[in-house]
């Protein structure tokens, strides 16, 4: 213990900075000897004398400090043998290296390379030159430690009194720092790998995308941008945003886009618009922007506008609202065709009824009395209602047409004389017709009954007279030909006449034309242009529909002040193609008599089917009723039984006349049908007997033509009427 | 303000003192003539008429180390005004030197 522990402390604090000096100057040697700004060392030798060693021949204090120095020393001689090395020299040589050339010791290899030299002896002649080499780049693809890299440090050692000594060389692991290197280039890489996607992005896309900064200075446009904007990258520098991007609305208004911006900014949410955008090349673009407020990572407020050019989306828009106005037209036209042929149904029915009866009692009665007479006026009406019903049937197209392949010019000859009647005297008529024996699949008389129509509405549109052609000829389309097809019949051919041959019927008058919202609803039934009371506007639908059930198809041309032409337009006929053998229409009235044939009446209506009874029965068949197909299989005679006819509806409550027909054909085969409907399409419902079509007969039909269709079908005068519709 | 009466005297050199500087080396290596060259050129720019310079070789007389406890050469060993301080290597980075000598660059 020391009784003096003041004097004790000074001891010891004076001994302590003394060692504190002595380590410092030994890290500042070190570093010095590392470096190579030392020559040499002093060293205490075991007799107490100081001699001077050059570093490569240190003794114990040299080794002490050495191997207090993580990074590993080589101290070699001047033929580069390692004489000299300290504890982490010999980890990283796993072993003493000394005796063994430097070169052998460690495998370092230069880390940048000029030229691809990899030449171990990268240090060269460095000792002898003399030549410090100081941070050279190396790494060492160590068998246990893997890839290391570090700076090397070489110093000759030259004394004047001893000559040339060899080197110190020194190596500092940087590994951890070149990895982070290695990892920032690979990471370097992907980022520009990353932005090349980006560019190669933002260069193709068809939007136009402006990047603002906080203060809505461009920072960045991709190349569509500055197409929709109108503008090159040499105009752009020193413009803000308000003065290249401008927008307005359609009627010309200028859109201040701020308050967009800012709403989008507060909601912090894109905000979008359209408008026209006023290129900086003068054009005119639709566009839609998009803005999107964005925040970059240092939380400045940066934001993106999005540009599409909306031209060809605002053209289709406008095309699909077109297409569906179209269509709406069309479901109209197709609403009112179904209920114009719905009614025609039930009427027909009715007039059946109402007719019949009529005709039943006219029978009874002596043609001079008065009763009489008021009934052939009931008669009357009821007809005019029937043709009605069959103008409304015509333009629904299920009326029952009778076509056949026929000369065109014959319609136009069989109409003249009529066309005289039927205009005044002070329009001049004019008819040419084609050289050539046009022939067409038509139906003359309601091909007539077209340009009566036609021929009518010209004679109306020229109220003081003028000149009319009636004329007929042959057109050859090459390419489809919408020219003159307005309205459905435009929307109906698709994309307008197909190719083809055809032949057609023209009405040309110089009356007053038609503007374009009249062409437009030309065909439509129940529009009319005429005074209340003067036109049903009946007329060109069921024209139009009489047309198209032929397969052809209207073209109308018209000139406000002008006049109009009204062209008819039918598919030629093959010219080998032979017409059908004339067959008889409803014969005319004519004395029946049933003589006692045995006929099944099945009709679910039930007045409708009392009067067929009674006509029936007043002309001498036996009839049996029955209201559905299942209550006449009920009361089918037996087979060997007489059966000679089955009259049925074709569509009824429960067993309709088809399934009917099928049971008849396995139960009695000999007899047969007459199918009766409202409906001339139902024709096509009708079972094929082979080889020919059943019999049908369309309602409504007076007393007389029902007996004797009835009467030819028993005598085998008739094979049913071909009929041929759309 | 006067500089004088606020540096600490033990650790910054007055402008009055002398220095009394031994640069210790071994032979005319190059690193040795170098130290001298540098030596003498950062005392005429920084101590000009203020320094006393020794120049001691080793190789003649190793005992001369015992002196200043020298371990590498060069060193040069500042020993007035105390406390002594020593710069090991060639002088060649001046700053250092200036730094290491406790000298005011001017």
């Amino acid at each position: 213990m020391d009784p003096r522990p003041g004097r004790s402390d000074d001891e010891a604090e004076r001994q302590e900075d003394s060692l504190q000096r002595r380590l410092s100057e030994a890290e500042a040697t070190l570093d010095a000897i590392r470096s190579g700004a030392v020559d040499a060392l002093v060293i205490s030798s075991p007799h107490g004398e100081e001699v001077i060693h050059s570093i490569m021949d240190m003794g114990s204090l040299g080794d002490s400090l050495f191997n207090q120095v993580a990074q590993p020393i080589f101290i070699i001689d001047k033929s580069y043998r390692i004489i000299r090395s300290n504890k982490s020299a010999q980890e990283l040589c796993d072993g003493n290296p000394v005796g063994t050339l430097f070169s052998d010791a460690l495998q370092l290899r230069p880390a940048i390379t000029d030229g691809g030299t990899q030449s171990t002896d990268f240090m060269g002649d460095w000792i002898r030159q003399p030549r410090h080499i100081s941070a050279l780049d190396v790494f060492l693809d160590h068998p246990v430690l893997g890839m290391r890299f570090y700076l090397l440090d070489a110093n000759p050692v030259m004394l004047s009194w001893e000559g040339l000594q060899g080197g110190i060389i020194t190596l500092m692991d940087i590994t951890e720092r070149k990895l982070a290197e290695i990892h920032m280039t690979v990471k370097g890489g992907q980022l520009r790998r990353q932005f090349n996607l980006m560019k190669s992005i933002s260069d193709n896309i068809p939007e136009g995308l402006l990047l603002l900064d906080e203060d809505q200075r461009l920072v960045f446009q991709n190349p569509a941008a500055m197409l929709m904007l109108g503008i090159t990258e040499s105009e752009l520098p020193g413009r803000d945003l308000a003065e290249i991007f401008r927008v307005e609305t359609e009627s010309g208004e200028r859109i201040d886009i701020s308050r967009m911006q800012a709403d989008a900014r507060d909601k912090g949410d894109a905000a979008t618009q359209r408008g026209i955008l006023l290129g900086w090349d003068g054009r005119r673009r639709p566009i839609q922007y998009s803005y999107y407020p964005v925040k970059d990572f240092d939380d400045s407020r940066s934001s993106i506008l999005v540009l599409s050019d909306i031209s060809d989306r605002l053209s289709s828009e406008k095309q699909l609202l077109l297409s569906m106005e179209k269509q709406q037209q069309s479901q109209k036209m197709e609403a009112i065709g179904r209920l114009a042929g719905g009614i025609a149904h039930d009427f027909n029915n009715l007039l059946l009824v109402i007719m019949g009866f009529t005709d039943l009692a006219l029978m009874e009665l002596h043609p001079e009395t008065h009763l009489h007479g008021n009934l052939m006026e009931v008669k009357k009406a009821g007809e005019k209602a029937a043709s009605l019903t069959s103008q409304l049937l015509a333009y629904s197209r299920k009326q029952v047409l009778a076509p056949n392949i026929r000369p065109v010019n014959g319609v136009i000859t069989d109409l003249q004389k009529m066309v005289s009647r039927l205009l005044d005297e002070n329009i001049r008529v004019q008819i040419e017709l084609s050289p050539e024996n046009l022939r067409a699949e038509i139906d003359p008389a309601k091909l007539q009954q077209v340009l009566v129509n036609l021929i009518l509405n010209a004679r109306d549109s020229m109220p003081r007279g003028g000149s009319l052609w009636i004329r007929s000829g042959r057109m050859e389309v090459e390419s489809r030909d919408i020219s003159g097809m307005v309205g459905e019949i435009r929307k109906e051919s698709g994309d307008g006449l197909p190719p083809g041959s055809y032949a057609y019927l023209e009405i040309e008058d110089t009356g007053h034309g038609m503007d374009e919202s009249t062409l437009g609803r030309l065909f439509e039934p129940f529009f009319t242009t005429k005074e209340f009371g003067k036109g049903s506007g009946l007329g060109l639908s069921t024209a139009y529909g009489i047309v198209r059930q032929l397969g052809g198809f209207f073209q109308v041309f018209s000139t406000i002040g002008k006049g109009s032409t009204f062209k008819v337009i039918l598919p030629l006929a093959d010219a080998n193609a032979k017409a059908r053998p004339e067959t008889p229409g409803l014969p005319g009235t004519r004395p029946v008599n049933g003589k006692g044939k045995r006929v099944m009446l099945v009709e679910d209506e039930e007045v409708v089917r009392r009067f067929l009874a009674k006509i029936l029965k007043e002309n001498g068949y036996y009839v049996i009723e029955a209201s559905n197909g299942e209550d006449a299989l009920g009361k089918l005679p037996l087979p060997g039984s007489q059966l000679d006819l089955v009259v049925t509806d074709l569509i009824m409550n429960g067993m309709g006349g088809v399934e009917l027909a099928g049971e008849l054909s396995r139960l009695r085969p000999e007899v047969e049908i007459l199918f009766i409907s409202g409906y001339a399409e139902d024709q096509h419902k009708l079972p094929l007997v082979a080889g020919s079509n059943p019999h049908f007969a369309a309602k409504p039909f007076s007393a007389d033509e029902f007996l004797a269709k009835i009467r030819d079908i028993l005598e085998g005068k008739t094979r049913p009427k071909p009929v041929l519709s759309e | 303000m006067d500089n004088s009466s606020t540096d600490n005297a033990a650790t910054v050199s007055r402008e009055n003192d002398t220095f009394l500087l031994k640069l210790y080396v071994a032979g005319q290596t190059p690193r040795s003539v170098a130290a001298i060259e540098n030596l003498n050129r950062i005392c005429e720019v920084h101590l000009h008429g203020r320094y006393k310079l020794e120049v001691v070789d080793l190789a003649r007389n190793p005992e001369q180390a015992r002196i200043d406890k020298i371990l590498a050469i060069p060193t040069l060993v500042r020993s007035l005004p105390t406390p002594i301080m020593r710069i090991i290597g060639d002088l060649s980075d001046t700053e250092k030197v200036l730094m290491g000598l406790n000298i005011r660059k001017l």
